[in-house]
C-alpha cells in the first residue's frame, strides 16, 4: 500500500504553447502597435537622438552633425538653468495643487447641489477649458490689462487694492490662475463621475452610522476615489511640465529675462521661437529630453508616494 | 420605543411616492412593510431614517417629533438591501464605524462593543477580512452587526434577504427573528415577500401605490383580509376569486356563483344589502372529491406536484380554480373532479371598491 509521502503530483511542466508565436493576436495588435510606434515612442526617439546633433536653421537639414552631449553640456553651464528649473518646479507644484484642489472641491460641491444647479455651475467651470486657449488667455491679458483698464483692477478695487498691470507686477499671479482655472475642470470631470459612481447607499450609511456632511467626505468619499485622484495628480503633473501655451500667451517667460520661463517654455523658444532668427532645434530637443526625464521622475515618486501597487490590488469602488 | 407615523406622505414632482400613511408600532414590535415592487416601502423607510424629508405629515419616536432629525440624531441603525458595506474598511472597521463617530465612546470599549455585536451574528472569525471577501450572507451578518452595534432604539431593514439563495434566505429569516426578540428592539422590515412578512413579523403593514391597505397580524391577514387586493397578496398560491350573487333561502342568505350555492355563517354576512359580491376562496380551502360530491364540478386543466403536496388546476365552465390536494391525488389532465368549497372559509368583497362585505 502506498503511503501519503510517496504521492508525488504531477509537476506543472512550462507551457512553450504561451511564448509561441501568435500570428493571429498580432494580426489584431498590429495597427495599434503601428500607431503606437509612429507617434509614441518615435517622436521620443528621435528627440532624444536628434539632442545629440547641432541641427538647427543654420545648418539645414543637410549640413548637421553629431556633436555628442555637448547641448547638455551647453545648457548646464548656461546661468538660467537653476532659476529656469526653479520656476518649473514652483509652476507645477502650485498650479497642480491648485487643479487638483479646486477640481475636487467643485466636484464635491457639485455633486451635493441639486442635480441642475450641480450640472450649471460645472458647465461654468468648463467654460475655459472649451474655449479656444488663444480666446481664453487674451481674456485673461484684457482681465489683467494695465490701468485704467482691465477687469480685474475693478474686482480688486472693494478691497482697497491698488490698480496696477498686473502682467508686470503679478506675473506669476497671472500664471498660475490662468493655468489653474483652466487645468481645474480636468480633475473635476474625473472625480465627479468617480464620485457618482459610489452607490448612494454607502453615504446613506454613513448617515445612519451617525457621519456629518463633512465626515461622510473625509471618511467614505475621499478613501473611495483615491485612485481617480491619484490619475489626476500624475496626468496633471505630466501635462503641467510640458504645457507653456498660456504662460506663451500672457506673460511669455517675462517680463525681464525669464521671471516666468519654464523649461518647456524654454525649450520651445529656443527651438521654435528664437529671437535671433536661428531655432536651434537639436538644443531644444535636448531640453525636451531633460523634461521628459523629470516628468518621469516625478510621476515615479508620486506612484511611490501613493503606494500604486497596493491601490491597483485592492478592488476600487464595488457594490455590495 | 414606539414609532408613530401620521398622514406621512412624500412626493418626488408630482409622483406622489407615498400618501396620508398612518401606522403605529408598538415598543418592541417586529413589523413589516409589505407591497409590491415600487409601492413606496423604501421611500417609507427613508423617511423614517431621516434620508427623505416628507412632504408632509409627521413622525414620532416615542412621544418626541423626529422628521427635522438629521439621521444621526435618530437613534437608528439600518440594514440596506444593497449591505452597502465600506469596500475599503476591514469587518471590524465597518462594525466599529457607528461608534468611531461618537467621540464619547474609547478604542478599548469599541473593540470589545464590535466584538460582541460580532459575536452575535457569528461573525468573530471574520473581522480582519474586507467585504469584497465575503460571501453574501457573511456581508448580511456584517450589515447586521454594523446597525446593531451603536444599541439603536430602532432597526430598519430594507429587503434584507432578497440578495440571498432561497437556502440561506429561510435561514437567516429565522435568525433575524429571534435575534429582534432577543434584544427587543422595535424594528421595521421591508419586503415584498409574503412569505416573509408573514413568517417573521408581529404586525404586517400592506402597502399598494402608496398607500396602506391593511395593518394587521399575520393570521389576521390571512383569515380575514380587508379587501381583495390583500386577499390576493397574501397567500400562495393566491385566492380563487369569482363573481358571486347574494340572495335569501329559507330565512338565511346564500351564494351562488358558478353553480356553487353555499349558505352564508353569521360571520361572513354581509353588512347592508349587497346583491352582488366577488366570491373568494384560498387554494387551500378547496378540495378535490368524486364528481358527485362536490358543489360543482370541473375538469383537471393541469397538475403540479410540489412534493408535500399538489396544485391542481380545475377548469370550472369560464373559470380556472386552484386548488390544492394532498400528494396521494392521482389525477390526471382532463379527469372530471368534484370540488367541494369549505363554506365557512368564503371571503365576499364588494365588486366595484373591493372592500370586504363582512
Ligand atoms: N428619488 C426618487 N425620485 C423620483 N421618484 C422616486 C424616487 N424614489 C422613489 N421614487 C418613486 O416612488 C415610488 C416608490 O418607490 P420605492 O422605492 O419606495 O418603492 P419600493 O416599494 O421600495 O419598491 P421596490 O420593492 O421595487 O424596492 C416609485 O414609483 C418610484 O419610482
Ligand atoms: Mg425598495
Amino acid at each position: 500500500m502506498a503511503r501519503i509521502e510517496e504521492i508525488t503530483l504531477p509537476r506543472e511542466r512550462p507551457t512553450p504553447a504561451r511564448w509561441r508565436f501568435n500570428a493571429t493576436a498580432l494580426l489584431f495588435m498590429g495597427p495599434a502597435m503601428v500607431l503606437v510606434l509612429v507617434f509614441f515612442i518615435a517622436p521620443v526617439i528621435i528627440t532624444f537622438a536628434m539632442s545629440f546633433t547641432d541641427l538647427a536653421t543654420s545648418t539645414g537639414l543637410s549640413n548637421w552633425q553629431w556633436i555628442g552631449p555637448e547641448n547638455y553640456a551647453r545648457i548646464f553651464r548656461s546661468q538660467f538653468w537653476l532659476p529656469i528649473l526653479g520656476n518649473t518646479l514652483v509652476y507645477v507644484a502650485v498650479v497642480l495643487a491648485f487643479n487638483v484642489i479646486v477640481g475636487l472641491g467643485v466636484a464635491l460641491l457639485s455633486v451635493h447641489m441639486e442635480p441642475k444647479a450641480g450640472g450649471v455651475f460645472r458647465a461654468l467651470w468648463l467654460l475655459p477649458r472649451i474655449s479656444p486657449s488663444v480666446v481664453y488667455a487674451l481674456m485673461w491679458t484684457w482681465a489683467a490689462a494695465s490701468p485704467p483698464f482691465g477687469m480685474l483692477n475693478y474686482v480688486v478695487a472693494p478691497f482697497g487694492l491698488e490698480p496696477r498691470y498686473w502682467i508686470q507686477s503679478d506675473p506669476w499671479l497671472i500664471v498660475i490662475f490662468i493655468n489653474g482655472f483652466v487645468g481645474a475642470s480636468f480633475g473635476m470631470l474625473i472625480l465627479t463621475s468617480a464620485i457618482k459612481a459610489i452607490p448612494e447607499d454607502l453615504f446613506r450609511a454613513a448617515q445612519v452610522d451617525g457621519a456629518s456632511a463633512l465626515q461622510v467626505i473625509r471618511r467614505i468619499t475621499l478613501p473611495l476615489i483615491k485612485w481617480p485622484i491619484l490619475f489626476v495628480l500624475v496626468y496633471q503633473t505630466m501635462s503641467l511640465f510640458a504645457s507653456y501655451e498660456y504662460i506663451y500667451l500672457t506673460t511669455n517667460g517675462g517680463p525681464g529675462l525669464f521671471a516666468t520661463e519654464t523649461w518647456s517654455l524654454w525649450a520651445f523658444h529656443s527651438a521654435l521661437s528664437n529671437y535671433y532668427g536661428n531655432l536651434e532645434f537639436a538644443y531644444g530637443a535636448a531640453l525636451a529630453a531633460i523634461l521628459v526625464i523629470m516628468g518621469l521622475g516625478i510621476s515615479m515618486v508620486l506612484l511611490r508616494v501613493f503606494r500604486f501597487g497596493q491601490l491597483v490590488a485592492e478592488p476600487r469602488v464595488e457594490v455590495e | 420605543m414606539r414609532v408613530v407615523l401620521e398622514q406621512l406622505t412624500k412626493k418626488f414632482g408630482d409622483v406622489a411616492a407615498v400618501r396620508e400613511l398612518d401606522l403605529e408600532m408598538r415598543s418592541g414590535e417586529f413589523v413589516a412593510l409589505l407591497g409590491p415592487s415600487g409601492c413606496g416601502k423604501t421611500t417609507t423607510l427613508l423617511m423614517v431614517a431621516g434620508i427623505y424629508r416628507p412632504t408632509s405629515g409627521a413622525i414620532l419616536f416615542g412621544d418626541r417629533r423626529v422628521d427635522h432629525l438629521h439621521p444621526k440624531d435618530r437613534g437608528i441603525g439600518m440594514v440596506f438591501q444593497s449591505y452597502a458595506l465600506y469596500p475599503h474598511m476591514t469587518v471590524a472597521e465597518n462594525i466599529g464605524f457607528p461608534l468611531e463617530l461618537r467621540r464619547a465612546i474609547g478604542k478599548p470599549e469599541r473593540d470589545q462593543r464590535v466584538r460582541e455585536a460580532a459575536g452575535r451574528v457569528e461573525i468573530d472569525d471574520l473581522l480582519d477580512r474586507r467585504p469584497s471577501q465575503l460571501s453574501g450572507g457573511q456581508q448580511q451578518r456584517v450589515a447586521l452587526a454594523r446597525a446593531l452595534v451603536k444599541r439603536p432604539d430602532i432597526l430598519l431593514l430594507d429587503e434584507p434577504l432578497s440578495n440571498l439563495d432561497a437556502r440561506l434566505r429561510h435561514d437567516m429569516r429565522g435568525e433575524i427573528k429571534r435575534l429582534q426578540k432577543e434584544i427587543g428592539i422595535t424594528s421595521i422590515f421591508v419586503t415584498h415577500d409574503q412569505l416573509e412578512a408573514l413568517t417573521m413579523a408581529d404586525r404586517v403593514a400592506v402597502m399598494r401605490n402608496g398607500r396602506l391597505q391593511a395593518y394587521a397580524t399575520p393570521d389576521e391577514l390571512y383569515a380575514r383580509p380587508r379587501n381583495r387586493f390583500v386577499a390576493e397578496f397574501i397567500g400562495t398560491p393566491p385566492m380563487n376569486f369569482f363573481p358571486a350573487e347574494l340572495g335569501s333561502r329559507n330565512g338565511s342568505v346564500v351564494a351562488r356563483a358558478e353553480g356553487i350555492e353555499v349558505e352564508l355563517t353569521r360571520a361572513q354576512l354581509p353588512r347592508g344589502e349587497a346583491r352582488q359580491a366577488t366570491m373568494g376562496v384560498r387554494p387551500e380551502h378547496l378540495s378535490i372529491v368524486s364528481p358527485a360530491d362536490g358543489n360543482v364540478t370541473g375538469e383537471v386543466y393541469v397538475v403540479e406536484p410540489m412534493g408535500r403536496e399538489q396544485i391542481v388546476d380545475v377548469q370550472v365552465g369560464e373559470r380556472r380554480l386552484r386548488v390544492i390536494a394532498p400528494p396521494g391525488f392521482t389525477g390526471r389532465i382532463g379527469d372530471r373532479v368534484g370540488l367541494r368549497v369549505a363554506a365557512e372559509r368564503l371571503h365576499f368583497f364588494d365588486p366595484t371598491s373591493g372592500e370586504r362585505l363582512s
